[in-house]
């Protein structure tokens, strides 16, 4: 009896803190005037779309990434170091495992919102290995807030929600919570079942508020933790002016010169972490993956079917790979360049801008690793992500 | 006389130091699978490893 009485009293102390932090986390409008919010690498911030959609400007460009935004994160070549908000109004929106299919949910969702109506997609050709993104990678970054308002926005075609919602079932299928609720959401927005309307508007209020709570702590954690932290200065806007990104580039290489002393080039710390254990496995680990038969170009193709619908102007940036590394793996620059000729071909048919990153393939100092980038690697991302939004703000 | 009753045993509960032990066992419990219902995706997040490549 006394047990049971303490549960229950447990249970309303519970209630009660529960929602206070509704009250004071969940439901807040994240709007940050200072721009540190939508250049945050953050998981939670990323499920969140309410959080997402409050820090998108009248000016705000979308760029879509991966794991690239999570290093080097301090250093002044970082995109969200290197230009302050005044310059480039960016939202990122990158994660691992976040690839075409997360992203063109993610696009569909805020798009109503882009009032600039343009977006850079940063891709990784590790995207385009053998199937394409795995199921644990999308399970863990599936946002149902993002899923649902991408379901519900009229301006993305029919054929496109469907084809992602197959997509996404299939990939989700080895979590069955979050499959079930991807299929109320499917059948009550797209199918427009009137019995599962219900459901879905509970499972996604409960699914949202959960998702803002994580984010909201998460945000105030980081915030607590980086209060005192100096962050590099962003470029002024007279240096930006007069910027000479080959001499930067040439100065960003020296600054790594004898810190890459092992046969790919990658950072010596790298090396050490892990990259030199799997060198010394042996060659040929990836000798019979594909990079023209992913399915992965499939979720590129809804990608660019959402910027065509909702007509937003899309710019590719196809970051460079380690060559040496890939070589000794068995994937080929023969297999490599089968990938750009296809994605060039796929970015033709939809419209897109495309840089391609690939003549940096084989120069040092570009990537600390297999695929990401040190100061010259961010300082070509940075270019090309800069000269976009410029270009577009010419023709505003 | 019943409400007196149900208001003395009410009493002795809260002057219990178990009782209250009790409460904060159950609450903590509690916080616990509320945090990992909030976080824990990131729980779940592999830390980085050189295995992709």
């Amino acid at each position: 009896m006394k047990r049971l009485a303490a549960f229950l009293m447990a249970l309303a102390l519970m209630a009660i803190a529960v929602l206070g932090v509704h009250a004071s986390v969940a439901n807040r409008q994240y709007r940050d005037a200072d721009g540190h919010f939508s250049r945050w690498y953050n998981m939670y911030k990323d499920r969140s779309a309410d959080a997402l959609r409050a820090n998108i400007t009248d000016r705000t460009m979308v760029v879509f990434g991966s794991s690239e935004f999570g290093h080097l994160k301090g250093s002044r070549y970082h995109v969200a170091n290197m230009f302050s908000p005044a310059d480039m109004d960016m939202e990122i929106i990158a994660q691992p495992g976040e690839q075409c299919l997360y992203h063109a949910i993610a696009l569909g969702a805020l798009a109503p919102e882009m009032k600039r109506k343009q977006a850079v997609l940063m891709i990784s050709p590790t995207w385009f290995r053998g199937k394409g993104v795995k199921k644990e990678a999308f399970q863990l970054r599936f946002s149902d807030s993002l899923y649902i308002d991408f379901l519900k926005n009229p301006a993305v075609s029919g054929s496109v929600k469907k084809k992602a919602a197959k997509r996404c079932e299939k990939l989700l299928a080895g979590d069955k919570e979050t499959l079930t609720r991807a299929r109320i959401y499917r059948k009550a927005y797209l199918d427009q079942d009137a019995g599962a309307q219900a459901a879905a508007r509970v499972a996604g209020f409960f699914a949202r508020d959960q998702e803002n709570a994580s984010m909201g702590f998460s945000w105030k954690w980081y915030q607590f933790r980086n209060k005192d932290r100096k962050r590099p200065s962003p470029m002024s806007a007279g240096e930006l002016a007069r910027m000479d990104w080959k001499a930067m580039r040439r100065e960003a290489a020296e600054s790594a010169e004898g810190k890459a002393n092992n046969p790919i080039y990658a950072s010596d710390r790298a090396w050490k972490r892990g990259l030199r254990s799997r060198y010394e496995d042996g060659p040929g680990r990836h000798a019979r993956d594909s990079m023209v038969t992913s399915r992965e170009y499939g979720d590129l193709r809804l990608f660019l079917q959402i910027c065509r619908e909702e007509g937003i102007r899309v710019k590719l940036i196809v970051q460079p790979v380690n060559g040496y590394w890939y070589d000794y793996c068995g994937l080929t620059k023969d297999e490599r360049d089968g990938f750009h000729r296809k994605i060039a071909r796929v970015a033709r048919q939809y419209g897109a801008e495309i840089k391609d990153l690939t003549a940096y393939d084989y120069k040092p100092y570009v990537l600390t690793d297999a695929v990401h980038p040190w100061k010259e690697g961010w300082l070509l991302l940075d270019e090309g992500i800069y000269d976009f939004y410029k270009n577009e703000e010419t023709v505003l | 006389m019943k409400g007196s009753t149900i208001f003395t045993k009410m009493k002795k509960l809260f002057c219990d130091r178990k009782f209250w032990v009790y409460i904060m066992e159950f609450f903590v419990v509690m916080l616990a699978l509320y945090l990992f219902f909030l976080f824990g995706a990131g729980l779940s997040s592999p830390g980085f490893t050189y295995a992709e490549f």
